[in-house]
């Protein structure tokens, strides 16, 4: 039952903030006038503020669930599409389409994003299954480089084609500029999400390691790239439309297990409301700290998300402090770092 | 003579060369002084950007024993830029405080020492010196302080960016000559102040407990030597911008090249490199690539593959 007051909680906390950033905006819009058919401010509702709030849900949803994917799959809580080098692969592709077919449309920059997302991310994941690192962070530390190599390609032939503005907007995560007939590459994600949920169990299997699927009558190979290629999909999805938001994918899934503990099936419906709850909330603060101007996402989620960041890792090296305060009963002993249940609320 | 002694000479004149080379070829005779008007400020930046990130990438690593970390890696030309920017946000870019280059210089130098001694500080305490802890959490910083540095730039009145984006937006094609003598004075001082500890950093190699066996004060000697590194990564970001690999880079080629535990050769080693590939690289960008690219970007993907290789082939020794 607790398990359920979670998710309706976060149901609950996710339609009060859509409402809010539906109203909050350069123009403003009042309920009263839209209630009255006024056309003008329907209008802004359907191109823009709707439109909007559609992308961020989507991208929360999309980069939490993605990073909980390869968080399960890799056996790592430190992996994310951020730190296993695929927003930088999907960049890079977006770049090359945009070199090779100038008048590409959406459509091939997105084709081109998703090729690349993906080869990134398995070209990663086959190393990282090859070399098989004794310290979990070395897995993140190597991703990281991973992805500044490719980024610092990227940089040399944005700058030598002098592509560097063009390309600024897939980098930086920004939501000012979504408005309708622009975004919609995002619903991708929602089959994608469903596909997710169906495998759940899958994933779970195959995150136990080859040997135990193998076990258990699951093709270890064919979920491991199916599930890699689902979270490079969704990434890539979201960095050609919105941009990159760094750190949503590493931190989400990690606060839900501390909770939910590490069952994929269970934790996957929290960690997609947690990721839409935790963006729109950057996302309104980043639109009223500066008013009427706004800062990107990308800003908002890089400094809470890095802050956040740092608190888990501190957490996890003093594991002893928080074991004290650990509700007896439901003890997680997969790893360390879901041990730390029991500590602050989210938010 | 020993062998690293000549080593040392090669070095040396290697950097004569590339100096030259690059301070004089394809000059056009007719405006010599011209020329000479936008080289040599360059070139004395370089070296000197070469001497701080050698001298401070070798310091640091002695200091936390491990040959993968540098300063750079762990974001502190990222706190250099944050402070600079925060400075300009706070007081405004009128003030008397941020327009004279030498005193704004000052001032972030100050507030630089006093912000990574304790920010590091806490970083290695909580982290009780596991270094690939240290490196996680010091990259994260590095996005967290740019993060509120665009931030800050964003929310910043356009004209004080324009005012900020000429002092700090440096980089190699760009560099802020304004502050050199006042930059090798820092230098000097820095060493001057520092000589007795910097003897000492062949004892410090040893680790804590044998250092402090024969009769050093570790705690602050290493203190010590940290705000020194510190001070000197914020010199070079002032100087040419953030260039995050070159210290590593640098730093262990010379350990590859010295093989000693001898200080005073891996420190010159590591500088005297560093002019070489700082000097050698310009050259080419401006006379070969025609400046098509920039030598920060060279230095982030050879760093970033060479920071690759080296994570792989010490991971026993982690």
């Amino acid at each position: 039952m607790a398990e359920k007051r979670i998710s309706v909680a976060l149901f609950s906390i996710l339609v009060i903030f859509s409402g809010i950033s539906l109203f909050v905006g350069v123009i403003n819009l009042n309920l009263v006038s839209l209630l009255r058919d006024d056309f003008e401010q329907l209008e802004i509702l359907l191109i823009s503020r709707l439109p909007r709030l559609l992308a961020i849900l989507c991208t929360g949803m999309g980069m939490s669930v993605a990073g909980l994917i390869m968080q399960q799959l890799c056996m790592n809580k430190f992996v994310s599409p951020s730190t296993g080098a695929t927003i930088s692969s999907a960049q890079l592709g977006i770049l090359i389409s945009m070199l090779f077919f100038r008048g590409s449309t959406l459509a091939g920059r997105t084709v081109f994003a998703f090729l690349t997302a993906i080869a990134g991310t398995w070209t990663f994941v086959f190393f990282m299954q090859k070399i098989k690192f004794k310290d979990v962070i070395m897995v993140p530390l190597v991703g990281i480089m991973f992805g500044n190599i490719i980024s610092g390609v990227t940089e040399y032939l944005s700058y030598k084609y002098g592509m560097n503005q063009a390309l600024s907007s897939w980098l930086v995560g920004d939501f000012s500029l979504i408005i309708r007939g622009r975004y919609e590459i995002v619903f991708l994600i929602l089959p994608l999400l469903i596909i997710a949920f169906v495998f759940a169990n899958h994933f779970n299997i195959v995150g136990m390691g080859e040997d135990f699927s193998k076990n258990l009558g699951v093709n270890y190979n064919l979920i491991l790239f199916a599930g890699l290629s689902i979270a490079a999909l969704i990434t890539a999805s979201v960095v050609v439309t919105v941009g990159s938001v760094p750190y949503l994918g590493l931190i989400v899934p990690n606060i839900i297990s501390m909770f939910r503990g590490d069952k994929m099936r269970g934790s996957l419906l929290d960690t997609a409301l947690f990721g839409a709850v935790f963006i729109l909330i950057c996302d309104i603060l980043g639109r009223i700290v500066n008013y009427p101007y706004e800062i990107p996402i990308n800003l908002t989620v890089g400094i809470l998300g890095s802050l956040i960041f740092i608190g888990l890792l501190f957490r996890r090296l003093n594991p002893k402090a928080h074991k004290l305060r650990r509700s007896p009963g439901r003890i997680d002993c997969k790893r360390p770092i879901s041990q730390t249940k029991g500590g602050k609320q989210p938010q | 003579m020993s062998i690293n002694f000549k080593k040392i000479l090669v070095l040396i004149a290697l950097v004569f060369t590339a100096a030259l080379a690059y301070q004089f070829v394809f000059i056009d005779m007719k405006h010599f002084d011209y020329a000479m008007s936008f080289r040599t400020p360059k070139l004395l930046v370089m070296l000197i950007t070469a001497f701080c990130i050698g001298s401070a990438a070798i310091i640091f690593q002695s200091i936390i024993n491990n040959i993968i970390v540098t300063p750079c890696l762990l974001g502190m030309n990222a706190l250099y830029i944050l402070i600079h920017t925060l400075v300009v946000f706070i007081l405004g870019s009128t003030s008397i405080l941020v327009t004279t280059k030498i005193i704004s210089f000052s001032l972030d130098l100050v507030i630089m020492a006093i912000a990574a001694l304790i920010i590091y500080g806490i970083l290695f305490k909580k982290t009780k010196g596991n270094i690939l802890y240290v490196l996680l959490a010091g990259t994260v910083m590095a996005t967290l302080f740019s993060s509120i540095t665009s931030t800050l730039q964003r929310i910043m009145d356009p004209n004080e960016y324009d005012t900020l984006l000429n002092s700090l937006i440096a980089s190699f094609n760009r560099v802020n000559s304004d502050i050199i003598i006042f930059a090798v004075i820092v230098i000097i001082v820095i060493i001057f102040a520092l000589r007795r500890d910097l003897a000492l950093l062949d004892v410090i190699t040893l680790g804590k407990d044998q250092a402090i066996n024969l009769g050093v004060d570790y705690d602050r000697t290493v203190r010590r030597l940290l705000l020194g590194v510190t001070l000197l990564i914020a010199t070079a970001t002032a100087m040419v911008g953030p260039i995050s690999f070159l210290g590593l880079v640098i730093a262990n080629l010379s350990r590859q090249l010295f093989k000693t535990y001898r200080h005073t050769y891996l420190i010159w080693g590591s500088v005297l490199i560093g002019m070489v590939v700082l000097l050698g690289g310009q050259a080419l960008i401006e006379h070969v690539f025609s400046f098509s690219t920039t030598i920060s970007v060279f230095i982030n993907v050879g760093g970033g593959m060479y920071f690759l290789y080296l994570l792989l082939a010490n991971r026993r020794y982690l």
